[in-house]
């Protein structure tokens, strides 16, 4: 009915439009930028030449970036981190989420109060490395999963979803005698599938760009993610400096290459759980 | 009974998860460390004879920094040269070694964890001065004294120079690792192809810089579109691009002057105001790089100085080969060249050169009781010859000038060699070709051929050397610097960068004003405690 519109509305429109595509150029020229440098010359780029698109196109950074000692394995690596960490962490979060729902569950308010107080309350990293310490999760694996197993902010959202569902049907289940079990599994979770997506990509994502726990946690460096990797690549001028060391250690186009290579598992997993993540998140949110 | 069922079948959930997980990890430490007693007790018993008279067996951890280029299939910790190593370290002393590695970009912060989780590996590294002095501080380090007496004799013999910065209060808490080939912080460059246009002579003195730079700006030499005298980033960490020149105003008068202004407080020395007011008059001129402030990652001034539209710049030594390269490439010719002009009042010159010592190589106090098969480890590499194999490999040949040979990055996988091998030598870089000038010229012409021929590194080498000084150094850092240090350090870059760019009748009330920001900011306390340290040890 855009013929019915005001020509105040149609303007407020223009200026909004005009707006946002702004804001995604600004946003996008960045991401533009690393794209086209990965695919320019070393020398094109140490003359200032790369802007949006690239001078002396050449693919060589990528497979340099591949070759490059640990990236490949690495990267493979942490796609089966990030999935298994995700695994783990939907379990755990269904776990609690579905019991505290329950407006019937005996304790649930102390349990609820003692996870919340975990969001305001942090005990700083040297206090959390003696825990993982203690539960001899050092250099292993589980160090990167465990302690980062359950997250208050998204239990809560899971568990405002679970709340949402309607107590019949609940009752319907039970009276066509389903226990806890099958009631979790065959009328709750279907219907809070796409709460579910979002939250798995929240822990995807979180899993993915998460850096501090394999600095700190993991000692062999079979275990560092591709994340970890990518630092090292990006500070090494930095280091150079305070080595005394001369040339630059890495080229700009395979840092670039590097950059873009770990982007990308995000970047095509985004646009196919997309269409669940405002619905997720507003599911939860309004019926809460 | 329905909830107590749901609560019990959920906490089942988490208790499995939560088995699952402790017995996941728990069997897989027990295995690995069960694997690793049997390897070394047939170890043991192989060895037991001929080891006998080498010491008891003793397992030392030592951290090795990963960058992440360690060859396909192999790890930093276990490569063929970790296995050399270890190898070594048996047959000679009986001592095996594990490596623990640690990401070289995070270095510092995971070494301050595991010290502070006391998991840290019996030999541990940085080259940060004030975590060194905090775990010193702290009693967090073993005392070296003793083993260092008893076992450091190739440390003495070949790094001794570098030592005396591990030394606190008489004890000899770190061992420095000694950098390799000697070098000034920071180096000038010149368009001689310019100078020769111009028909000028290599400046010997900034007025002849400055006659020069005005000559660059008035008849651009190049003919280039957008003439830059001297070229200068906003870079906010570093001073390299205006020290050597604000130096040379100022005059220590003696030992303590040049510890209390010594590097970074050389800007805020008595005459280095004059020094920033000359920059600030060039600047007005045009003479140097416009905005050059804003350009804080240097991105401009690297592209200015590659496309060949400067005349003069200051920067880190070798650090602009790689572009001083590309421009020769395009105009195929040679372009620049190294020049000392930043003389002192009295015609000499004074050029700061980097301190011998690199890295504090430390032992933790946990480990206080491997402290002797520590030193042994690091006095074995302190021999250049075994930091030559290191670095280059046992199977590395030289070339005519005494050089080692690197190989390919390529060579170093197939043999499954990490790329930087240089990691595993921690405690002497000064190999034997590092201390011969035409060893080092013949592997800068070689590594660069694109700067310039063997004369041009010859020449370079000269130059950069003239006026050779070092600032006296020692390990203490005041309460007041290490309070306000890094911050007041930051502050005088920007301090500089204003002055340079404000307007001459602004300079000196702009001056006062930011001379008092710093003096607030802690300045004048780290100044004052470092004349009283000075005081205090002579």
């Amino acid at each position: 009915m855009a013929e019915l519109k005001s020509k105040s509305d149609r303007r407020f429109q223009l200026f909004w439009n005009t707006a946002f595509i702004i804001i995604s150029i600004v946003a996008l020229i960045p991401i533009f930028r690393v794209v086209s440098m990965s695919l320019s010359s070393k020398d094109a780029i140490l003359g200032g030449k790369v802007f949006l698109y690239p001078i002396e196109f050449t693919t060589e950074a990528y497979v340099r970036a591949f070759r490059s000692g640990s990236f490949l394995s690495s990267f493979i690596y942490s796609v089966f981190l990030m999935l298994g960490s995700t695994a783990v962490c939907i379990v755990m979060t269904i776990a609690a989420a579905y019991p505290l729902s329950k407006k019937n569950l005996k304790g649930g308010t102390i349990i609820m109060t003692m996870f919340v107080l975990t969001m305001y309350l942090d005990p700083g990293i040297i206090p959390k490395y003696l825990n993982v310490k203690d539960f001899k999760m050092i250099d292993t694996v589980w160090a990167l999963i465990i302690p980062e197993a359950l997250s208050a902010y998204n239990m809560i959202i899971m568990c405002t979803a679970f709340k949402g569902l309607d107590s019949s049907l609940y009752e319907a289940a039970k009276i066509d005698g389903c226990n806890e079990i099958q009631t979790l599994f065959k009328v709750a979770l279907p219907l809070v599938y796409p709460t579910l997506a979002t939250l798995a990509l929240f822990y995807a994502v979180g899993r993915w760009n998460r850096l501090s726990d394999v600095l700190y946690y993991v000692n062999s460096s079979k275990l560092y993610t591709v994340q970890m990797i990518l630092k090292q690549l990006i500070e090494s001028i930095k280091i150079s400096q305070e080595e005394g060391v001369s040339s630059q250690l890495v080229a700009d186009n395979i840092k670039s290459a590097s950059i873009v290579i770990s982007m990308t598992p995000m970047l095509i997993a985004y646009p196919f759980i997309q269409k669940y993540f405002t619905k997720g998140i507003m599911l939860g949110a309004v019926k809460g | 009974m329905k909830k107590a069922r749901l609560l019990k079948s959920c906490m089942a959930v988490f208790a499995a998860a939560a088995l699952v997980t402790g017995c996941g990890s728990n069997a897989g430490k027990e295995t690995t460390a069960a694997t690793t007693a049997a390897a070394g007790g047939t170890e043991t018993k192989a060895e037991a004879t001929t080891a006998a008279d080498k010491g008891e067996e003793v397992t030392i951890k030592v951290m090795v920094w990963d960058r992440g280029d360690a060859a396909p299939g192999t790890t930093v910790e276990k490569n063929t040269q970790t296995e050399w190593i270890q190898q070594q370290m048996k047959e000679k002393y009986n001592i095996n070694v594990e490596y623990v590695s640690v990401p070289r970009s995070s270095s510092d912060d995971k070494l301050n964890i595991m010290m502070s989780g006391g998991s840290a590996p019996d030999i541990v590294f940085t080259y940060n001065q004030g975590i060194f002095y905090n775990f010193a501080q702290n009693g967090g380090l073993a005392d070296l004294t003793q083993a260092y007496e008893n076992y450091g004799a190739d440390i003495k013999k070949y790094v001794s120079d570098a030592q005396n910065m591990g030394q606190l209060e008489g004890k000899q808490l770190a061992i420095m690792k000694q950098r390799g080939v000697e070098s000034p912080r920071h180096t000038a460059f010149i368009r001689k192809d310019w100078l020769d246009k111009l028909g000028m002579q290599m400046p010997k003195t900034k007025e002849e810089l400055v006659a020069y730079l005005e000559a660059v700006k008035e008849k651009n030499p190049g003919g280039v579109s957008n003439v830059i005298p001297w070229a200068m980033s906003g870079r906010n960490d570093t001073e390299k691009g205006y020290l050597n020149f604000v130096g040379s105003y100022v005059n220590f008068a003696n030992d303590k002057d040049a510890y209390i202004y010594s590097e970074a407080y050389t800007a805020v020395a008595p005459g280095a105001v004059d020094g920033i007011k000359k920059l600030n008059e060039l600047y007005n001129k045009g003479l140097i790089s416009k905005d050059f402030a804003t350009d804080t990652q240097e991105d401009i001034y690297k592209a200015q100085l590659t496309a060949g539209n400067v005349g003069f710049y200051l920067d880190d030594t070798e650090s602009t080969f790689d572009y001083i390269s590309v421009l020769n490439q395009t105009l195929g010719s040679s372009t620049y060249a190294p020049v000392q002009c930043f003389e002192l009042s009295d015609g000499s010159y004074r050029t700061t050169f980097e301190q011998r010592y690199g890295m504090f190589v430390m032992v933790p106090k946990t480990s206080e009781k491997k402290a002797d098969a520590c030193m042994k480890y690091l006095n074995w590499m302190a021999d250049p010859e075994v930091a030559e194999n290191i670095v280059y490999t046992t199977e590395h040949k030289r070339d005519e000038n005494g050089v080692p040979l690197k190989f390919t990055d390529e060579e170093l996988y197939a043999k499954g060699y990490p790329k930087t091998l240089d990691d595993l030598n921690i405690v002497n870089l000064a190999m034997d070709w590092t201390t011969k000038k035409e060893s080092i010229v013949g592997k800068w012409a070689k590594d660069y051929p694109g700067v310039g021929d063997t004369n041009w590194f010859s020449n370079f080498y000269d130059v950069r050397s003239e006026g050779k000084f070092r600032y006296p150094v020692y390990s203490n850092i005041s309460q007041a610097e290490s309070d306000y240090g890094q911050n007041v350090e930051n502050m005088m870059i920007e301090y500089v960068y204003k002055l340079i760019s404000c307007t001459p009748d602004q300079f000196d009330a702009l001056q006062k004003t930011e001379y008092d920001n710093l003096v607030n900011a802690g300045l004048q306390k780290i100044l004052d405690a470092r004349a009283e340290y000075f005081d205090t040890i002579k």
